[in-house]
């Protein structure tokens, strides 16, 4: 009896045209300076890239652009927690801020690509109610393709995760720009 | 229910739409604002064309590996402990789909966008069954709430106002009367649908992309609803076209560069999910349909349009789409690239779409994947003309006038009478003549081309 899989696969060899080889690798034009277009674009997707100040430490940076995060939950070492580990859905839902570690910032669409090892950092992720984001500064590349061929990406990226730009966001209402869908309603990157 | 699609042609549908001069003036800007984006974000890619090029590329190459590719996604994919099933049409998509829902005992289901499940009918099909399908994408929310298909495959709800949306959420919501702020509507579905999330027994996605070497998929979108629905339920199923392939990871980046700027000019989409695997304790399945797809990769002239990446910028820029509106086609997928999809499906009901256009040829100008869309519009004109797609009157009028211009003698006769006629407009401008109902008659000079040369060549010899 035939499957499915053998009559979709049989009508496909029997319609496909003559093999065309696929075209290689593609080599993209390396002209923006990656940190300043980086903060430009992550802008354009309507979040803030963040400078620490002279000597501030990361906790303290967190502490001071978020001050009216009162429930916090950090997946990064060095930024403490204030809330506990919620033990449900409702609880990550009320939570201010989720703190979460990038693995790689890219400058041409502001976006920073997020390793999920812990299904508990995404759900903070998606349900917090505002999310920050810390990436190590020397892992900022500029094109997509650049992206894909680092070795934090090739590493990680055969499991969960995404590439985040900006917080939620929709304009289906008249193309009225909301920010804050589904999703955060805010999104700061902070490269360290 | 959502209502059928009903047997009318594109020109009678688009009457309606064009009556209410305020709403379809108001679509045609929305819609071309969207369009500047796109301009201003492919601006900033110095090498645009050339990622055009290659996704296309890319194309050919997967198309014409499609049965060895599928079969090494589904490989990858069962490695990767996804399970993928197989499901020849629409009837079988929804089957599949429902088994799996009842036999996880889901009766709440949150769903992303996925035009897929439209043609399929998933949301009756499930309805019909007791399951409640809650279509979690804002525009998506609002046409569901409007009992009413989309009617843009990027921007669902682009045709109403903030104004029926807010007299929409009043209803069901229980939003003040007379708040039509898009921010306060949207905070109002915000908190709406995360309680569907939370109460969701399973989560539905559509798949952008589909990577053959290493099994996993792509979802993006702007508002996160994909990945709040794929997180939190123990059910994921995710639901793509044979043509959603592609060969290599690296390729992604191709194509991810490409989707977001030519659909809103973004230069990404906020969340560009990237899944491999299950997360722990859930399940993860992917359904992948034919539903018409391999009868495509066999028609030489339509072929390309299976490179198709959905991002919706042929809608945008399409002078007809932006001024009569997506409902105007009757088909699931609208605009060019629906006009040329959906003949394949049923010519019947959808011969008069790809003479629904000017042939501007504007489409395919925009297109990130290079289909050459006015060219597949004029091949289906062809391909209608010659299986009774094209009506009687129409037939006589095209013979009548290709007789008159295979005849010289007979289209100078013609032009004669025209010159005379035309110097009583009485004869023209009247209900009668459908070409006046938009636009004035053409004038008619007293000599035409051949006469004046004639004279001239005439008075060249005398001097």
């Amino acid at each position: 009896m035939t499957t499915s899989r053998d009559k979709i696969l049989g009508a496909i060899r029997a319609n496909k045209p003559a093999s065309v080889a696929h075209p290689g690798a593609f080599t993209p034009v390396r002209s923006v300076d990656p940190r300043a277009t980086y903060a430009e674009r992550v802008k354009l997707s309507g979040g803030e890239a963040v400078c620490l100040t002279n000597g501030e430490s990361l906790a303290d940076a967190v502490t001071r652009v978020f001050a009216d995060c009162a429930s916090r939950l950090s997946f990064v070492d060095s930024v403490p927690s204030t809330a506990a580990m919620p033990s449900d859905d409702a609880g990550y839902t009320a939570l201010d801020l989720a703190v979460i570690p990038g693995k790689l910032a890219v400058a041409e669409n502001g976006a920073v690509w997020v390793h999920f090892a812990d299904d508990r950092a995404r759900r903070a992720s998606l349900l917090a109610r505002d999310v920050a984001l810390v990436v190590p500064a020397g892992a900022l590349v500029a094109p997509m393709h650049d992206a894909f061929a680092h070795p934090e990406f090739r590493s990680t990226c055969g499991d969960q995760g995404v590439f985040l730009a900006g917080p939620s966001k929709t304009a289906d209402i008249e193309q009225c720009l909301v920010i804050g869908a589904h999703g955060p309603c805010s999104l700061r990157v902070f490269l360290v | 229910m959502s209502k059928p699609h009903d047997g009318l042609a594109h020109a009678a549908r688009s009457e309606k739409f064009l009556g209410n001069a305020d709403r379809s003036a108001r679509h045609d800007a929305a819609l071309w604002f969207v369009r500047t984006k796109r301009d201003n974000a492919t601006r900033l890619v110095p090498e645009w064309e050339e990622l055009r090029m290659q996704a296309s590329r890319i194309k050919a190459h997967t198309v014409s590996n499609l049965d060895t590719l599928l079969a090494a996604f589904d490989d990858n994919c069962r490695a990767n402990g996804v399970t993928v099933h197989w499901a020849a049409d629409a009837a079988e998509h929804n089957a599949i789909i429902a088994g799996l829902l009842q036999k996880h005992g889901a009766k709440h289901i949150v769903k992303s966008k996925s035009m897929l499940t439209e043609e399929c009918g998933l949301n009756d099909h499930l309805h019909g069954l007791g399951i409640e399908t809650v279509d979690t994408d804002l525009g998506e929310y609002i046409v569901q709430l409007r009992d009413e298909p989309p009617s843009h495959i990027v921007l669902p709800a682009i045709h109403t106002t903030r104004e029926d949306i807010g007299e929409l959420f009043h209803r069901h919501l229980g939003t003040p009367a007379g708040n039509a702020d898009p921010e306060f509507l949207t905070r109002a579905a915000r908190a709406e649908l995360r309680k569907k999330f939370l109460a969701a027994d399973a989560g539905i996605t559509g798949v952008n992309f589909a990577i053959a070497e290493t099994g996993g998929i792509a979802v993006c979108t702007n508002e996160g609803n994909a990945d709040i629905g794929m997180l939190l339920p123990k059910l994921h199923i995710a639901c793509m076209g044979i043509e959603k392939l592609i060969p290599k990871l690296d390729d992604l980046a191709v194509f991810t560069r490409l989707l977001a700027r030519a659909a809103t000019g973004q230069h990404s989409t906020t969340y560009t999910s990237l899944i491999h695997k299950p997360r722990p304790g859930a399940e993860m399945h992917i359904v992948v349909v034919d539903n018409g797809r391999s009868v495509m990769l066999g028609r030489p002239e339509f072929r390309e349009s299976l490179n198709c990446i959905r991002c919706g910028a042929c809608m945008n820029t399409c002078p007809v789409f932006r001024r009569t509106g997506g409902h105007s086609y009757g088909s699931v997928i609208p605009g060019p690239i629906g006009s040329i999809l959906s003949p394949s499906l049923d010519l019947k009901k959808h011969a008069s779409l790809p003479f629904a256009s000017t042939l501007c040829g504007s489409c395919t100008d925009v297109c990130p994947v290079k289909i050459p869309l006015h060219e597949q519009l004029l091949a289906w004109r062809k391909f209608a003309a010659k299986h009774g797609g094209v009506s009687l009157p129409k037939r006589l009028g095209m013979g009548a006038a290709a007789f008159v211009f295979r005849h010289p003698q007979l289209w100078r006769v013609s032009g004669k009478i025209g010159a005379v006629l035309g110097r009583f407009p009485f004869l023209f401008n009247h209900r009668l003549n459908p070409w006046v109902k938009g636009r004035a008659m053409p004038v008619i000079p007293p000599k035409g081309f051949r006469e004046l040369y004639a004279e001239r060549e005439k008075s060249k010899k005398k001097n």
